[in-house]
């Protein structure tokens, strides 16, 4: 089926096969269609129906809430029925050298408990994929509607084994299927790689990360390339990882190799909100720093006075990620244009 | 080789510039973007004396480029500094060029002609009929440097302290509808967080990724009081 799409940024025309979503088509074609979350929930990706018919998979997706009226639609949730022409608010140009996402499958292997309800599992990809640093893929788990959007953990050119990070959440299917029996060895489906939030080899910029929970996934992606790149040679690192408590707290052991690696311009900051800091961390993490509060408050007070040249990314749950958009436009005075953030939902 | 790539000269002390725009709020901007880019000690934002076009301004005069903005208001320092300062590409628009060179003020006639259209410009702006005049209730709901939606008649309007005054703005962002009482201002640039899109506070009008602007409405305050002009 054909689809066009018209926007103020220009028009694009791509096929869509018969079950694709809407948005997979377009992006894979090349046809950079807005889009943040993929798991309808942000809204992102509304567009108008102006001629044509879809079909809904999740029509009670929470980013309806942003529709007007009958004739827009969430291209994450849409199938096209017919040739369908439709109208979305901008159109961005492709950059060149940016990764084109497409539909893969791949086997779930290595599933391992990082904390008592954190999990970290690798898929062995049935083809090499390239991927930015930062950028996160949809799953799909064999008899559960929907996708859900994960982090890469690592970073590699034309990987072919993905790292990712789970968050047990109660009453979330994907989540309690991951966190049930026999996951190991499951053929998943995949669309990737997605997201903005990506870090750029040779930015003439500092790097400020802030996360918190799961949210550190993208970041270890973007410390390792940063790393890698050498990055850390002439820009300073500031990371700033938010848990609830001690026993909340994985990839301390990498961060601290990371650290060791950048002695002079990388910091480490782990912020834990609910409990006062136990002496055993600090002495078992010599290369950390080790903070009580919230962890956007605690990047405020780090960081007061030293934001300038900083490019920052943002990840973790939504009143998290709120707080540290105002930090950094308000206090920090960032533009929008270097300050990268994902909202997990 | 001079001591700074560029060098950007505000008028903030002349006879006229300083009445016709903020012009001590424009050295504060420019001075923040040179910082936000990482090169504060690249560009160097300084306030200057007169440059002898009074009745022109405000004018900014950026060097080495030797270009001169005239009429220069506060919602176009952004575009001067995004597509001149950074991108190296002057802003046509308000470029500054008499076709004479040297001192080039407006007659005395012409400067008092000047003055007199300014003043009876904000005065014509604050000519609303007071039957339009619309209460939206006390200064004290707002909070100091913070913003709140009001209903007035059925219609959602944001009202914003940004500092020094009150403005008023639609409700809702025009991107996704999101409540704009939910997003945050620095008192010069409002940023909706739902998608960041952001907005001047002077004029509503859109910067950066913003597609669309705000509609404003104007506001008064009276006796503690926040009246709107819906239709005006």
């Amino acid at each position: 089926m054909r689809i066009t799409v018209k926007a103020r940024g220009g028009e694009g025309e791509f096929t869509c096969e018969p079950g694709e979503k809407i948005l997979h088509a377009g992006l894979r074609s090349g046809v950079e269609l807005p889009y943040e979350c993929g798991t309808g929930t942000c809204g992102t990706c509304k567009a108008k129906l102006v001629s044509g018919r879809v079909e809904s998979e999740w029509p009670e997706a929470p980013g309806s809430r942003y529709l007007k009226g009958p004739a827009e639609l969430l291209m994450c949730q849409c199938r096209a029925q017919e040739d369908c022409a439709l109208e979305v608010g901008v159109l961005k140009t492709a950059e060149a050298d940016a990764p084109r996402p497409a539909a893969l499958g791949g086997r779930l292997q290595g599933w391992r408990l990082l904390t008592h309800d954190v999990a970290g599992f690798d898929v062995e990809l049935d083809r090499p994929l390239d991927f930015d640093a930062g950028q996160f893929a949809l799953l799909t788990v064999p008899g559960i509607a929907g996708a859900r959007a994960y982090s890469m953990v690592n970073f590699a050119r034309a990987a072919r084994r993905l790292a990712f990070v789970v968050k047990k959440k109660p009453g979330g299917a994907v989540s309690e299927w991951l966190f049930g029996d026999g996951v190991e060895g499951t053929r998943l489906g995949l669309f990737a790689p997605l997201g903005h939030a990506t870090f750029e080899p040779g930015l003439p910029k500092h790097v400020v990360c802030i996360a918190g929970g799961s949210g550190i996934a993208g970041m270890m992606s973007i410390l390792a390339r940063a790393s890698e790149a050498d990055h850390f040679a002439g820009w300073d690192g500031h990371v700033f990882f938010g848990v609830r408590s001690a026993r909340d707290g994985f990839f301390l052991d990498e961060l601290q190799a990371l650290q060791a690696r950048h002695p002079a311009r990388l910091t480490v900051t782990i912020a834990l909100s609910d409990e006062e800091l136990p002496g055993s961390l600090p002495a078992a993490y010599p290369g950390l720093a080790f903070a009580r509060g919230l962890v956007h408050a605690v990047a405020g007070e780090r960081m007061a006075g030293r934001f300038a040249g900083v490019r920052a990314y943002v990840a973790g749950p939504p009143p998290m990620v709120d707080a540290s958009l105002r930090l950094l436009l308000r206090e920090a005075r960032l533009t929008p244009a270097d300050i990268r953030y994902d909202k997990f939902s | 080789m001079g001591q700074y790539e560029q060098h950007v000269f505000v008028c903030t002390s002349g006879e006229t510039c300083p009445e016709q725009g903020d012009t001590e709020k424009f050295v504060k901007i420019l001075r923040e973007r040179s910082k936000q880019i990482g090169r504060p000690t690249d560009v160097r934002i300084n306030k200057a004396g007169c440059f002898s076009q009074c009745g022109r301004g405000p004018m900014i005069v950026v060097y080495p480029d030797d270009v001169w903005y005239a009429g220069v208001q506060e919602a176009d320092l952004e575009e001067i500094f995004t597509s001149h300062i950074v991108d190296g590409r002057p802003v046509e628009r308000l470029r500054y060029n008499p076709g004479k060179p040297g001192a080039n003020k407006v007659s005395e006639a012409q400067l008092a002609e000047i003055k007199r259209a300014y003043e009876a410009g904000q005065a014509a702006a604050s000519a609303v009929p007071d039957a339009a005049w619309k209460r939206v209730g006390p200064t004290t709901q707002v909070p100091a440097n913070g913003m709140k939606e009001f209903s007035v008649g059925g219609t959602s309007i944001l009202v914003v302290h940004t500092g020094d005054a009150y403005v008023a703005f639609q409700a809702l962002c025009p991107h996704e509808t999101i409540p704009l009482e939910q997003g945050i201002h620095d008192g010069s640039v409002l940023t909706c967080l739902e998608h960041m899109w952001q907005f001047d506070l002077k004029t509503g009008a859109p910067l950066g990724d913003a597609l669309e602007g705000l509609r404003s409405y104007r506001l008064k305050e009276d006796g503690g009081e926040l009246y709107v002009a819906l239709e005006a």
